[in-house]
């Protein structure tokens, strides 16, 4: 049995200065297989991409790691010097962030921008590196790679512009490939395309791929495995199918019925909070949720049977 | 063909400033028959004077023979020496060249390197030492900074000279250093100003989703140092180029401090002498200088920034 690409176990993140440190992530435990797609979905501020920079040492000066270990290929990255980092972003690990329209420097050719990715890892030579990239654009499917080569982001539609994106952060093979909503800017037709080029490129080269959204619908439908995260903790993993046709948890329950369908009236989460929350300690989702009762006044830990884990202690 | 628009709309800039040039010029009380003649001066000598030059005429017909001379014979010649114009200000407008330029030079090099270090060590201490000496830098007056320069490096410590500009026959480096003092007593404003341009600039790029893509895939510090300067510039450019015109302005006092044989000294006896041409004459030339300093940074400008030139 191989290691797998990434794995977490226990990683803990906080902001801000020592004395007055912020925890938002608590305990993250995950693993991606090689080839894999997993999913981690929840709302704003569940602590879904500061995991994903968190693994790409990007937290910046006010981050920090505080507890836990993460594992590429095996290979322990919880702390690196900066010039380890170098070697691990794009080398091993590349992301993708949501926004194309600002992701690309304007000042440069998409070819130029794409040569530098190209030539910061085992350098080619320039030549190479070119028809390198051309090669990539083509395999990102973009037509005439040539002339998009030359050209400058701002000639590019918001599509195009994320294909470049995938096609920089797979040029050196890392691999682990980050997703942090990489559709959520684009429009329906275009993220369905952007989301069957991911998953093409996870077929064909074996890349484990950390796909972040908050629509539950569209990684249901793509990835093989989800987590959902709720206040910095994963409250429920599973296969896809698990988590979409039977879920356990009432939060995720809450996200599947967010979305709105035909011939269903629109649920929307509780605005105002249900209850005062018991305090330190208890279940995070306490407050909001219609099920919670004196034993949530203790915090559950993922348990179930088998693959699909549950942080509840009402589910099964 | 953008660049001809700009030439186009350039020379219309130059042609209004020579029209209110004018007008000013001849707006200043007193006639210069008056300081040439001298107070004994009889009337019939006075309306002789101003015959010649063609100033009993009125304004229009004035302004539109003085453009009409440009072509063929330039500037004129000073209603004060009777000198060429041309001559005079071929003597005295490469030494405001060359201090200016010098100046610029000091500039660049102090305010692109300080204010990258400020941006780079943001809220830390080396960025909070270069706030307060930008602070300290443009607080003081260029003038009263000259006289406090001279008084340590020329006259305590001796290494350049008080006053004058060294002429090039003695050598580059003697030569370099008497414009140092002038160009420094200019320069300190506008490395103090320009410094946190640079910084405002380069924090703003930092913090693009640009710059995090080119982070996450491993580019080299000295790569992503490209891309963050190169899109760090455009602003600062085009307050360099504006500051170039500047400093031609505060050239002419430095000059002054420094007895300099630059355009100050032809300026400021040609406005106490009513001389009409000469003032007419070095103010267009500075004005031209203005100009084509913006226009160089458009074009810097273009060359960095694609979207311009697809505009």
């Amino acid at each position: 049995m191989t290691a797998p690409a990434l794995s977490l176990s226990d990683l803990s993140v906080a902001f801000g200065p020592e004395i007055a440190a912020r925890k938002v992530v608590h305990g993250v435990t995950l693993q991606v297989m090689a080839g894999e797609k997993l999913a981690i979905v929840g709302e704003s501020g569940s602590g879904k991409s500061v995991t994903a920079l968190a693994v790409m040492h990007q937290l910046g000066r006010a981050g920090r790691i505080v507890g836990g270990s993460m594992r590429l290929d095996g290979e322990d990255i919880t702390s690196l010097p900066e010039s380890a980092c170098h070697e691990l972003r794009g080398r091993k690990v590349a992301m993708i962030f949501q926004d194309p329209m600002t992701a690309l420097n304007p000042a440069f050719t998409v070819g130029r921008q794409l040569v530098d990715a190209i030539r910061s890892h085992d350098d080619p030579g320039r030549k190479a590196a070119w028809s390198e990239a051309e090669q990539l654009l083509a395999k990102v499917g973009i037509d005439d790679p040539r002339r998009r080569s030359g050209q400058y982001p701002h000639e590019l539609s918001g599509g195009m512009r994320q294909r470049v994106l995938i096609a920089m952060a797979i040029a050196c093979r890392p691999r682990l490939l980050i997703a942090d909503e990489p559709t959520t800017a684009l429009d329906v037709t275009v993220q369905a395309q952007v989301v069957a080029l991911l998953r093409d490129i996870c077929a064909s080269s074996g890349i484990a791929l950390l796909f972040i959204s908050h629509n539950l619908d569209l990684v249901a439908e793509f990835c093989d495995r989800i987590a959902v995260m709720y206040r910095g903790r994963i409250v429920e993993s599973g296969s896809a199918e698990a988590i979409f046709s039977a879920p356990r948890h009432p939060y995720t329950r809450l996200l599947l019925d967010a979305v709105p369908r035909p011939g269903r009236p629109l649920r929307t989460a509780a605005p105002a909070p249900l209850a005062e929350s018991p305090g330190e300690g208890a279940c995070d989702y306490f407050s909001r949720c219609r099920l919670a009762d004196a034993d949530c006044h203790v915090r559950p830990a993922l348990r179930g049977a088998g693959t699909h884990l549950s942080a509840c202690w009402r589910s099964a | 063909m953008w660049f001809a628009g700009r030439i186009v709309s350039s020379l219309a800039v130059l042609a209004a400033v020579s029209v209110v040039l004018f007008a000013l010029t001849r707006l200043t009380p007193l006639s210069p028959a008056r300081i040439v003649l001298g107070a004994d001066a009889t009337a019939e000598q006075i309306q002789a004077f101003e015959h010649d030059r063609g100033l009993d005429r009125s304004l229009p017909a004035q302004y539109s023979a003085w453009v009409a001379q440009l072509p063929r014979s330039g500037f004129g010649q000073s209603y004060i020496t009777g000198r060429s114009i041309d001559l005079e200000l071929l003597e005295s407008l490469p030494v405001t060249v060359e201090l200016v330029a010098v100046t610029f030079l000091l500039t660049l090099a102090g305010a692109v390197p300080l204010g990258l270090i400020a941006a780079l060590t943001e809220d830390r201490w080396p960025d909070h030492l270069i706030r307060m000496l930008s602070l300290m830098a443009v607080s003081v007056p260029g003038f009263w900074l000259a006289l406090i320069l001279i008084r340590v490096f020329a006259v305590k410590l001796g290494w350049v000279p008080p006053i004058g500009i060294t002429p090039l026959a003695e050598g580059w480096y003697a030569h370099f250093t008497s414009l140092v003092l002038p160009a420094l007593s200019i320069a300190l404003y506008y490395i103090g100003a320009l410094s946190r341009l640079m910084r405002a600039a380069v924090i703003e790029v930092l913090g693009q989703d640009y710059v995090r893509t080119a982070r996450s895939l491993g580019l080299s510090r000295g790569l992503v140092a490209r891309y963050v300067v190169k899109n760090a510039l455009p602003p600062f450019v085009s307050v360099a180029g504006m500051s170039f015109g500047y400093m031609f302005g505060w050239a002419i006092i430095i000059e002054l401090v420094f007895n300099l044989p630059g355009l100050s000294r032809a300026l400021l006896t040609a406005i106490t002498q009513r001389d009409y041409p000469m003032i007419q004459a070095t103010v267009l030339v500075v004005t031209a200088m203005f100009i084509v300093s913006n226009l160089v940074a458009d074009l810097i400008q273009r060359l960095l920034n694609p979207r311009l030139r697809h505009a």
